[in-house]
């Protein structure tokens, strides 16, 4: 196989979107275990599998194709009740999901497809087979296998089988001939195109299995109780084979899918009179169908003249039909019927009648016929809502904006300095003013409506956590439910990849050192369900994510004593600590409480690396914990990292900008406030000695301001304070934060660039970094200076 | 010319450059466009297609613990793009910036870049033919950086290869030595 070489946008749109359904698919495989009895879920994830097979199968991915198609097989048999989903089966099932996980990384990178695991297509279908002989569908699906083993060898066979059929005489006669209508059937030697000829077993038993499924539906359309959801049903089904169909491009094939469509589309709003008519030229459409797609396992193209018949089915769908029609179409269904049970069983039998429906309906199709048109341009529009853009087409548009922004402000400078003169007539200068404050506004709300469209809902990451929570759970042996709130909050889209491998991990650490095993849950008298409930809402410009467990919460003691083992912190420290700030130290790099290492947590790199990250988007953590009641973690982010609230600082020549979050006052301290301790500058500030950090050393800047008493910027990061000497503040500022070019940015405590208001450009001073400086220099924690003399 | 789509261009000019550094005469009729420019008595060239605008000097934003020959960041229309001194780039002495001075803002390898020239001077339409391969010790600048020598009537002019020019590799290199 050799499916390496399509086109790559082609390859792009297959990962986006089959990336998309994957995930919901974990997240719908999970409830269904919970639910097995929730045939909607089923019918959502069969349809999910079936469009990712059909995408696929289009690639020619026959790795994937099979996996994907195996599952489908087993959720069929579930569907239809052959079996229940127990564990055993969900864990086959979700085997199955992330081995076309796997193929997908395998697709990104360029490589080969994996194989699927040994034995995981076979159980899968095993488990569709179930009883076999107790339904008819099982019965089918017991077909599947034997589909399957064909699939490798199919190129050559096809095409002998192709071949084959070219060089017996064309002109009709062909295969199937039809007994009753002799003119009506014409088949002709078919052969697929090299690629898709080994997909051909694939698509039929595809096209048969969802035949059974619409066929199914179009019956419930004459019951006017269910003929809604019957509808909706088939327009599912029919999005799917029209799909498959539009792979093979067999014309006559996508004219039916196209009539079937038409009755799912009108199907809901049927009147009861029609109902049947509609629901018999259906099946109708269903039979031919299948008479075609059989022929095409032969290397034939079995066809009838479609024109009149998907007219008259047109016009049926518009006014219920002209008069004299419905009987055609009655006659049709009921030859089709008679003959629909013989055409399943024997390969060369085929449907009657279906030449002679349409005559009678055809005067009134032309014009019914393009009404039919505009409407389901409309329907495709309503449901097309959205469009996927490249994020650095919305970068670039943030960036104009930016530069708007920028250009405003000067407008409005410039006005301002055009109402203090005199020039030009009063009325004048008053309209100027009143343009450039309308400017202002409208400029403000494109900044926001830009920022918006960076905006996503936090639920694409919580829907990941329903999976992992569940196979966390089987590992541990524990019994835990997920509740998820706040999925809807929207946050922007740099925040949610950030945000990712914190989230998994504080969740990990919940299932595995929060929630206590059932029996110890049992005996401390809690339910044996452990519950971790995953909150997320707006807070003004933040967002806060809380992660509550019900487990056995942490206890400040044990965690001091674990830190003094590990070197963490000394005996002094911890003794002086609050309850809060013992817990606080399970941050601290290099402390780890598992007693025993898992794979689940515990490898002792993680809560520092949590903080970090969440320190990296402008976060806070906090940690709140009643032993023996349950554990809350409280974190809270800025909606976005690409604005934010700033203090512009003038360090001799230049002007930087702090984030404002972390500034908790400036104070100019008068010289009797500074002192040195070995080396380095400390200020007394109230009652605490604070370290001082020289801004123009910092950023080798010429001392300009050595005459001048500087300001300090008194900072306080993740519970430390440090004292930032500035030349002056110059005044609080919205920035939006730009990377800069990673060649020359070399570790100084700088996190990106902004631009001022007059166009120039200010670094942003790194928290952590200058933090970690500090605390270099102070040889330990920065707060922990010794007091002074 | 002109119209030519810009990723041919570069193509053709990197192959021209390729034959140059080979010491072959390159033959047809192929013309070069190019931006010449001036530090201290010796006059550059590079390709008109690669570079994006020439600014006037403006004030810089230092970046502390960059490279050396960085100068600083600029604001262009809201992007921040790294300006490069080229009298440090090539290890000249230092000049005061005059009236004169130019910033450069080229495109390489998908970075924005702008480096800082004494003056600009033309830009000048000349025929591939008379561009050579530099000769080892043809002035103040490292070879690497030369992709040919266009000799002209009464003058030199030493045509740049950006892509080396700033690629890590050689402003790395140029920080260790």
């Amino acid at each position: 196989m050799s499916g390496m070489n399509f086109d790559p946008e082609l390859l792009q749109d297959f990962l986006t979107e089959a990336g998309e359904l994957l995930e919901q698919l974990d997240q719908d495989l999970v409830s269904l275990e919970s639910t097995p009895q929730d045939l909607e879920l089923v019918n959502r994830i069969f349809r999910a599998l079936h469009t990712i097979k059909g995408s696929a199968s289009f690639l020619a991915l026959t790795n994937l194709v099979s996996v994907a198609h195996a599952a489908e097989t087993a959720l069929n048999a579930a569907r239809n009740r052959v079996f229940v989903i127990d564990r055993g089966a969900m864990d086959l099932l979700l085997a199955a999901v992330d081995t076309v996980k796997k193929q997908f990384d395998n697709l990104r990178a360029g490589e080969e497809l994996l194989a699927p695991e040994a034995g995981l297509c076979e159980k899968l279908i095993a488990l569709g087979e179930g009883r076999a002989a107790a339904a008819p569908v099982a019965a089918k699906a017991a077909e599947m296998p034997k589909v399957m083993a064909v699939a490798s060898g199919a190129t050559s066979s096809a095409a002998a089988t192709a071949t084959a059929v070219a060089s017996a005489p064309a002109g009709g006669g062909g295969g199937g001939g039809d007994p009753f209508e002799p003119g009506a059937v014409t088949s002709a030697a078919f052969a697929l195109p090299e690629g898709k000829a080994d997909l051909l077993e694939f698509l039929v038993a595809d096209v048969e299995a969802t035949l059974d499924q619409i066929q199914a539906q179009v019956t419930r359309l004459s019951d006017e109780a269910q003929r809604a959801s019957a509808a909706s049903a088939m327009a599912d089904l029919t999005d799917a084979l029209g799909r498959s169909v539009d792979f093979f491009g067999v014309e006559p094939m996508v004219r039916l899918t196209g009539v079937l469509r038409n009755v799912s589309t009108a199907g809901s709003d049927l009147p009861n009179a029609t109902a049947p008519k509609v629901s018999r030229a259906a099946t109708v459409a269903v039979e031919m169908l299948r008479e075609t797609s059989k022929g095409l396992l032969g290397g034939q193209l079995v066809s009838r003249p479609l024109d009149s018949f998907v007219q008259a089915c047109e016009a049926l769908l518009k006014d219920g039909g002209e008069a004299g029609e419905p009987a055609t179409a009655n006659v049709a269904a009921a030859s089709v019927a008679s003959n629909a049970s013989s055409a399943t069983t024997s390969e060369g039998s085929t449907i009657a009648a279906t030449s002679a429906t349409p005559a009678a309906g055809e005067p009134a199709a032309g014009k019914a016929h393009e009404h039919d048109g505009g409407e389901k341009k409309a329907a495709a529009a309503a449901g097309d809502q959205t469009i996927r853009v490249e994020v650095s087409r919305l970068e670039a548009l943030l960036n104009l904006v930016g530069e708007l922004v920028l250009q405003k402000n000067r407008c409005a400078a410039l006005g301002r300095q055009l109402s203090a003169s005199t020039w030009g007539t009063q009325e004048y200068r008053e309209s100027v003013q009143q343009a450039t404050s309308s400017l202002d506004r409208v400029t403000s709300d494109l900044q926001v409506a830009v920022m918006k469209t960076r905006m996503q809902p936090l639920e694409k990451l919580f829907g990941k956590y329903p999976r992992l929570i569940r196979d966390l759970a089987r590992k541990l042996g524990k019994q835990i439910n997920l509740e998820i709130e706040g999925g809807e909050t929207e946050v922007d889209k740099s925040v949610i990849e950030e945000l990712g491998d914190p989230l998994i991990h504080l969740m990990r650490n919940s299932c595995d050192h929060g929630i206590e095993s059932p029996e110890a849950r049992v005996a401390k008298g809690k339910p044996e369900m452990g519950t971790i409930r995953l909150m997320a809402s707006h807070e003004g410009s933040h967002v806060q994510i809380l992660i509550v467990d019900d487990g056995k919460g942490i206890d400040p003691a044990f965690i001091s004593r674990k830190a003094v083992e590990k070197g963490v912190a000394t005996e002094a420290q911890v003794s002086a600590m609050s309850d809060r700030e013992k817990m606080a130290l399970i941050f601290a790099p290099g402390f780890s409480t598992a007693e025993k290492l898992s794979d689940v947590s515990g490898r002792g790199v993680g809560m520092d690396v949590v903080k970090t990250n969440i320190e990296k988007l402008k976060g806070t953590i906090e940690i709140d914990s009643t032993p023996g009641v349950g554990t809350t973690m409280r974190i809270k982010i800025p909606l976005t990292v690409a604005i934010m609230a700033a203090m512009m600082v003038a360090i001799g020549p230049e002007v930087y900008a702090v984030p404002l979050a972390s500034i908790t006052e400036i104070v100019k301290p008068e010289a009797s406030q500074v002192s040195t301790i070995r080396g380095h500058k400390v200020m007394r500030l109230r009652d605490t000695v604070l370290p001082l950090l020289d801004g123009a050393e910092l950023f080798d800047l010429p001392r300009k301001h050595e005459s001048e008493r500087p300001f300090a910027v008194v900072l306080a990061i993740s519970g430390k304070r440090v004292g930032l000497l500035v030349t002056r503040p110059v005044g609080q500022q919205e920035v939006v934060i730009k990377p800069l070019d990673g060649r020359i940015d070399k570790g100084g405590p700088i996190s990106g660039a902004t631009v001022r208001d007059d166009g120039g450009v200010s670094l942003i001073m790194d928290m952590a970094k200058l933090l970690a400086i500090a605390e270099r220099r102070g040889g330990g924690r920065a707060d922990v200076a010794p007091a002074s003399p | 010319m002109n119209q030519t789509n810009r990723s041919q261009k570069s193509a053709q000019t990197g192959e021209i450059a390729g034959k140059i550094a080979a010491g072959q005469q390159i033959g047809g009729g192929d013309q070069l466009q190019l931006v010449t420019f001036g530090l201290g008595s010796e006059e550059f060239a590079v390709d008109i297609l690669a570079v994006q605008e020439i600014n006037r000097m403006m004030s810089l934003t230092r970046v502390p613990q960059s490279p050396p020959e960085v100068e600083g960041v600029i604001n262009l229309r809201g992007k921040i793009i790294p300006v490069v001194d080229l009298r440090k780039r090539f290890g000249m002495a230092s000049a005061e910036k005059s009236e004169q001075s130019r910033i450069v803002v080229v495109e390489v390898h998908g970075r924005t870049i702008g480096f800082i020239v004494d003056r600009v001077s033309e830009v000048l339409r000349i025929s591939s033919k008379i561009v050579e391969a530099a000769p080892s010790m043809v002035c103040s600048v490292d070879s690497d950086f030369i992709a040919g020598v266009g000799k002209l009537d009464d003058r030199l002019l030493i045509l740049l290869d950006l892509a080396k020019l700033f690629s890590a590799e050689s402003i790395d290199a140029a920080k260790a030595a």
